[in-house]
């Protein structure tokens, strides 16, 4: 078993599966080797590691991603979609899927931070600019000179 | 508002231009003292008003974005997310994602500036708008290109040097339109494009009726050592080219053959592709009339594609099917799906399958067959699946009218592919009374393996047609029924049950007696049924039909 410990100083005790998903505990068991030390997660607060560790587990029998799964990131054929059981996970409120994506992103999960970009990818598709800030609570900050140029580029898209 | 205007912006506006005339800003020795002076200064204070408040504005609102929490998404993983958006996009388009980049790219300053460091975002390029073509090019660096040229929206005379600059980049090229014999159009296809991994052309032109063929002699000067996936629709291309070979993925849609070396070509091609995933013909038309012992010796023997996960035929002649069949080596995982329409009366499924194919190990590890019949008797679909559930066979047939294909593919399926290790079959409505019960026993008997038998939403002659009798042994080895949907009586589902139970005395050592029954739905789960059998047999229940899998897991 594996001991984690939260930035909020709350502690998780998983199996070693379970927190190996996460490429940087896992490099860490590997480097101390058999200890009882927690591991700390400053950049995790609880709510959202028990979120990571839900997801951990349901996981932990898959195949971890190989080099070459990490090759295709790039590449057109890197699949877009989120299989069911994902969906269902992630559906949650905006402040909690951002977070997320950081956990994932800090711990090392890449099928979790896929999850949650393609999440993200999903509400931006269809939308306009206008739509996106609506959705993301951010507002226009363009210059002027920006703002003469941004028109002329999505004119030229119309015209497409 | 208003007393901000008459108030304040006097008082200010006089110190600003003050402080601008004693700053000796304005060249004033010609204007001193005239209104132009006052004209000059004036827009000079209103500039760098306007200036320093736009600038300031958006400086403030930019800090105010940093508090959404959407801005605590680093670059790298915004990049990421747009990456996905594009794709996604992509996928559901047919033209490429133009909108996508430009779109996050004006939602505000840091997305903007995230877009514009992704180059891989701005590598679909479309021969569309000039200005945006370039802005792509431009932007996505040295990243590959997806080149989609539609020569019905542009002509290329203009734009295919510029795109030409880029051949080196070419990681797909996407040729669409009727305008396909445009010279500047084919010259895309002579010159060498090295990195070029996929190669998708498609005539909008319906060449397959007008019996005409696109040729191109010399591909990328046959320099496209990466070439790996190539799809033609009424395009064609000489399958003895070298880009015929190494290739992951081969779609060849609504061309026309006119000589039967073409056979032995396109199986040379297969050959020369041991990775290949991916094959699938789509209305071939041969204009010919095969010899097809002539055929056999000039063609490879048997081909050994272990790693093809994906073989459609579809809208072929049976024979063309079956002598494709006949040479290639499916692997267990293989899934082989072929759509046949218009099924001729005097046809069946011997027509399309080798007489015992056991090159094809896809049927070989079928363990259940879904078998369900149009109430029509116009079509129906055959699906196989192997034990964890991947689809091993796909056949979709249709008939014209009045000649029905149910029964014939049904009667053909036990001789022609009883190879198939069968464990389980599902009949899914199989209703018509006039279809033969002995036809359809025939098949079950065809497969000694078969022990688990569903009956769905079928006539019920089709059940009481397994009632065991001291002549009749249907499916032998059969030891759980299920029935779903059947409108059959209480008493002649009883009899046929108890039939094939220990109840019956005279059940001969050669039949399995029946260890389970499953009722499905209201029709066939009455108290009655339940209660006289249980004391015999494991009966159980389920409120609802059990789902069929009946999904097509296609590529």
């Amino acid at each position: 078993m594996v001991n984690l410990v939260t930035s909020d100083n709350e502690s998780f005790t998983v199996e070693k599966a379970v927190a190996s998903r996460s490429v940087l505990i896992k490099n860490m068991l590997e480097d101390v080797g058999e200890s009882d030390q927690p591991i700390p997660l400053p950049n995790v607060t609880a709510s959202v590691l028990k979120k990571v560790l839900e997801y951990c587990d349901h996981h932990k029998n898959e195949p971890m991603p190989t080099s070459e799964d990490l090759a295709a990131e790039d590449t057109r054929k890197r699949t877009t979609d989120i299989g069911e059981w994902d969906q269902k996970f992630i559906q949650v409120d905006q402040e909690m899927l951002f977070e997320i994506i950081l956990a994932a992103n800090y711990l090392d999960i890449k099928p979790l931070l896929d999850v949650g970009c393609k999440t993200v990818a999903n509400m931006i598709k269809g939308k306009t600019p206008e739509e996106i800030r609506k959705l993301f609570n951010i507002v226009n900050d363009f210059t002027p000179e920006e703002e003469a140029q941004i028109k002329k580029e999505n004119e030229w898209a119309e015209d497409r | 508002m208003e007393s901000i205007q008459s108030e304040l912006v006097p008082s200010l506006l006089e110190t600003l231009t003050s402080r601008i005339r004693t700053a000796g800003v304005v060249d004033a020795s010609q204007l001193k003292g005239s209104q132009d002076e006052e004209i000059e200064i004036l827009q000079l204070a209103f500039n760098a008003i306007q200036t320093y408040t736009t600038k300031t504005l958006a400086q403030l609102r930019s800090r105010r974005n940093q508090l959404a929490p959407v801005y605590r998404l680093p670059a790298d993983v915004l990049s990421l997310v747009f990456r996905f958006a594009d794709r996604r996009s992509k996928a559901l388009e047919s033209s490429p994602g133009a909108n996508l980049p430009v779109c996050v790219a004006s939602v505000c300053q840091a997305w903007r500036a995230v877009a514009l460091d992704t180059p891989r975002l701005w590598t679909s390029i479309a021969t569309g708008s000039v200005p945006l073509t370039d802005l792509f090019i431009k932007r996505s660096g040295n990243a590959p290109l997806n080149i989609f040229i539609d020569t019905d929206k542009t002509p290329l005379s203009k734009r295919a040097p510029f795109l030409f600059e880029h051949i080196n980049r070419w990681a797909s090229l996407k040729l669409t339109g009727s305008q396909l014999l445009d010279q500047s159009a084919l010259q895309c296809l002579r010159r060498p494009a090295p990195a070029l991994e996929v190669l998708e052309v498609c005539h909008n032109n319906n060449l397959w009726l007008h019996g005409a063929c696109t040729t191109v002699d010399k591909l990328f000067g046959g320099e496209a050592p990466k070439l790996r996936e190539i799809s033609l629709t009424s395009f064609h291309l000489p399958l003895t080219l070298s880009v015929f070979s190494g290739l992951t993925k081969l779609e060849l849609t609504r061309i026309r053959y006119t000589r039967d070396s073409v056979f032995s070509q396109l199986l040379c091609a297969i050959e020369a592709s041991p990775a290949l995933r991916s094959l699938r013909l789509a209305e071939i038309f041969f204009d010919f009339e095969p010899d097809l012992d002539k055929l056999s010796l000039s063609a490879p023997g048997a081909i050994d594609s272990s790693r093809l996960r994906y073989l459609s035929l579809r809208l072929l002649d049976p024979w063309v099917i079956k002598f494709i069949l006949s040479r290639i080596v499916l692997s267990s995982r293989s899934l082989l799906d072929l759509v046949l329409h218009d099924m001729q009366p005097d046809e069946s499924l011997g027509d399309l399958f080798p007489s015992n194919p056991t090159n094809l190990h896809n049927l070989g590890a079928t363990g259940h067959v879904l078998f369900h019949a149009s109430p029509f008797g116009d079509m129906c679909l055959l699906r196989g699946f192997s034990q964890y559930r991947g689809t091993t066979l796909a056949i979709t047939v249709t008939g014209g009218p009045g000649n029905g294909p149910v029964q014939r593919i049904l009667s053909s399926l036990g001789p022609t592919l009883s190879t198939m290790p069968l464990e389980m079959v599902t009949i899914d409505r199989y209703v018509n009374r006039k279809w033969s019960t002995a036809a359809l026993i025939r098949t079950l008997n065809s497969f000694p393996t078969l022990g688990i038998l569903h009956l769905r939403n079928c006539h019920p002659k089709f059940v009481q047609a397994l009632t065991v009798t001291l002549s009749s042994h249907p499916c032998p080895n059969m030891n759980t029924l299920i029935v779903s949907g059947c409108p059959i009586p209480d008493g002649a589902l009883i009899s046929t049950v108890l039939s094939r139970t220990a109840y019956n005395k005279g059940l001969q050592r050669n039949v399995t007696p029946l260890m389970g029954l499953v009722l499905c739905g209201p029709l066939n789960a009455s108290m009655v049924v339940r209660a006289v059998l249980s004391t015999h047999l494991e009966v159980s229940w389920h409120k609802d039909d059990l789902s069929a899998p009946d999904e097509l897991e296609g590529e």
